[in-house]
């Protein structure tokens, strides 16, 4: 399974949760290169260290993404594109990587700006041109515009934020709910959610839907990888500890199926997470041979570390959470 | 078919085997009953979730031979329901089964009996009879350790070893470790070493406390069977390597405290209602002559307690989960315990000063 692409190799059409057979038949002179999760959480320390220094207001989205509120930095340059320039630079310099960076006035406008330059680049929206730009992009850019919400959307006619602005808040309201009027201030560049440092994790998941609808059975890659991911959002709750494992998956018809489970102790890592994810599957009761669109791995029931007394375990030699990579 | 009983009779085989009946079923037929009604008046009633079966027979009452399947919730519900002494008479129709009572009339559906998943007998296997205390004992002592759900299915069973002048019972959850050897082991020719799952193990410990004398038990590679008396029990074992628990074990210890059973047992309870609820942590201090047992939760309440022990060593601190400490010391019963310990990150051993047959091992908390 491929857990992500070099934008060399995306362009014969490898994308990430593609299966690596499928990956070598487009690409055949790729090359494959095992994740190495410890080495990207060091770097990815590193990153924020770098993001220190200008700002304590940092909100890490992944690994390799955060949100920055530059408001009033610890070093005063003139605006904040100049500090994005100066972290980008400060990444390139030290750590012989590229970087991309978004400015605006807001986290959302940001991750799109961000997007818009990759691999290397910086992207500003000022505040004038917010809806100059946004009117005709594409509804899916909005952040929880997804795949249903986008055919939803074309069946009104709406493809561009453009075109949802011309339904009223009212509108939205009465079709969506509270969605709704969510969508109309994004539509219009309005977004008030502040970049939270410390932000109290309810839930972590990574979910992936399949090009193909497989059986339960034919799940476990998916989970393992899906697994590692979910353990490394989870790693960066500094100071919080998960105890649920929850299972998610979606059947060919559409239902949604969710299994969890709170052990004694939660998963030590990400290995552990992966097998009570996997073993969570013989608690779906539905024929073999059932297929699914979709499955997510999702840690939840965090609780601070300060809680949580350490049990031992009688059989695997015991290790410090904290450290435990799996 | 066609069957003439009791309420009584009918009513406790088929309590003693409704227990296996899983309310939300996979396939609509394990929520029946199986009644099997033969030429010589014996009637068979059968349950499974397709790991654990029971049976129970009825001596008489059969007037026609045949057999169906019924609803086994519908049917409890029913025969409970009805007044003591009623005579109860069943027969089969036209796929329906009619359940008569003085002037109640009951007609239930019922699913072809051929389709009933069942074990069938096991031929061959380590077979011995024990009486019915020696089993009783061992899981009465030992089962509350098994794990309730774990994906180490292994730990969600009941490890049983038997072999000449051996009978022991091991379960544990990965946390703590119950053991129990029974005092008077039957006579066994061969040796095998099994695992029953906790289902099993926890409808066994039900049909004990009324079964006859004397029950006779057969393991294969596959399946373990439980006959007491007019009650049996069928299960498939899991399939898969018990840990090696003489390795946790404590053997060598270096702090031997020696505590009243019953006042420790109540320390502990009181301390553990200011217990931090999620991980019920105790924490112990040795001191000379004395055990000390104090509890904290997030919100910064606290209690303590001071327990006479018999100690000399140095004192040193350790913690655990009050339940894991209860339950140990709940399944002794002698007036005094020995709590063993070596180190404040090791296993602790709580046993009887008398005897090495009951062995209870929990892991500390770290502090």
């Amino acid at each position: 399974m491929v857990c992500a692409a070099s934008y060399e190799a995306r362009r014969f059409g490898v994308h990430s949760a593609m299966p690596a057979r499928r990956a070598e038949r487009l690409c055949p002179r790729a090359i494959f290169v095992p994740p190495d999760f410890s080495r990207y959480k060091a770097v990815s320390r590193r990153v924020r260290e770098i993001f220190a220094r200008y700002t304590d207001l940092v909100e890490p989205l992944s690994l390799d993404e955060a949100y920055l509120d530059v408001t009033e930095p610890k070093i005063a340059l003139p605006s904040a594109t100049a500090i994005a320039r100066a972290i980008c630079r400060a990444i390139r310099a030290e750590l012989h990587l590229t970087a991309s960076a978004g400015v605006a006035s807001n986290k959302y406008l940001a991750k799109i700006a961000s997007d818009w330059r990759k691999p290397d680049g910086l992207f500003v929206i000022r505040p004038s041109q917010v809806e100059r730009f946004l009117a005709p992009l594409p509804v899916g850019k909005l952040p929880g515009v997804g795949k249903v919400m986008k055919r939803t959307l074309a069946d009104l006619d709406i493809v561009t934020v453009g075109d949802l602005r011309a339904l009223s808040a009212r509108e939205l309201e009465s079709r969506f709910g509270r969605w709704g009027i969510r969508l109309h201030e994004l539509a219009r560049g309005t977004d008030n959610s502040p970049v939270e440092p410390n932000r109290p994790t309810v839930q972590v998941s990574a979910e992936d839907t399949f090009e193909r609808d497989l059986r339960l059975d034919q799940l476990e890659p998916h989970i393992r990888r899906l697994a590692q991911k979910t353990w490394s959002a989870a790693e960066r709750r500094k100071g919080r500890v998960a105890r649920t494992v929850v299972l998610k998956l979606k059947t060919s018809d559409f239902h949604v199926l969710t299994r969890s489970l709170t052990p004694s102790v939660g998963p030590a890592s990400a290995r552990e997470l992966a097998d009570i994810a996997c073993a969570l599957r013989e608690r779906v009761e539905r024929p073999p041979e059932s297929r699914y669109r979709l499955v997510g791995v999702g840690l939840s029931g965090f609780i601070d570390r300060a809680d949580f007394a350490a049990q031992q375990s009688l059989f695997e030699p015991s290790r410090p959470r904290s450290e435990s990579v799996g | 078919m066609e069957i003439q009983l009791l309420r009584e009779e009918l009513l406790r085989p088929l309590q003693g085997v409704a227990g296996v009946v899983e309310r939300r079923q996979t396939l609509p037929i394990l929520g029946n009953v199986r009644i099997e009604a033969e030429n010589s008046g014996a009637i068979r009633l059968t349950t499974t979730d397709m790991e654990v079966e029971m049976t129970a027979d009825i001596g008489d009452g059969a007037r026609e031979a045949g057999t169906t399947t019924v609803s086994a919730r519908k049917l409890l519900d029913i025969c409970r329901a009805l007044p003591d002494g009623s005579e109860i008479h069943v027969s089969e129709q036209q796929g329906r089964l009619q359940l008569r009572a003085g002037s109640s009339l009951f007609t239930l559906g019922t699913l072809d009996a051929q389709e009933f998943p069942q074990v069938g007998s096991i031929e061959d296997g380590l077979r011995f009879s024990l009486r019915r205390e020696v089993l009783e004992e061992l899981l009465k002592r030992t089962s509350f350790a098994m794990a309730q759900q774990d994906v180490r299915h292994y730990l969600t069973g009941l490890l049983l070893e038997v072999g000449p002048e051996k009978l022991r019972a091991v379960c544990t959850d990965g946390h703590r470790l119950a053991l129990c050897d029974a005092a008077q082991p039957p006579e066994v020719d061969g040796e095998r070493s099994v695992i029953v799952p906790r289902k099993a193990v926890l409808e066994l410990e039900r049909l004990l406390s009324q079964a006859e004398e004397t029950v006779e038990v057969t393991l294969s590679a596959r399946y373990a069977r439980f006959a007491l008396g007019t009650l049996g029990i069928t299960t498939k074992l899991i399939d898969a390597q018990f840990p090696d628990y003489n390795r946790v074990v404590p053997s060598d210890t270096r702090f031997n405290i020696l505590v009243d059973r019953g006042p420790l047992r109540e320390a502990v309870t009181r301390v553990a209602i200011l217990a931090n609820e999620k991980f019920r942590g105790v924490r112990l201090e040795a001191g000379t002559n004395m055990l000390k047992l104090t509890t904290h939760n997030p919100e910064s309440e606290e209690a303590e307690e001071t327990v006479s022990a018999r100690y000399a060593g140095e004192s040193f601190v350790t913690a655990f989960n009050a339940t894991y400490l209860q339950e140990a010391l709940g399944a002794l019963d002698a007036e005094t315990v020995n709590f063993c310990f070596t180190a404040s990150d090791s296993s602790t051993l709580i046993q009887q000063p008398d005897t090495e047959r009951l062995r209870y091992v929990v892991m500390p908390i770290r502090l």
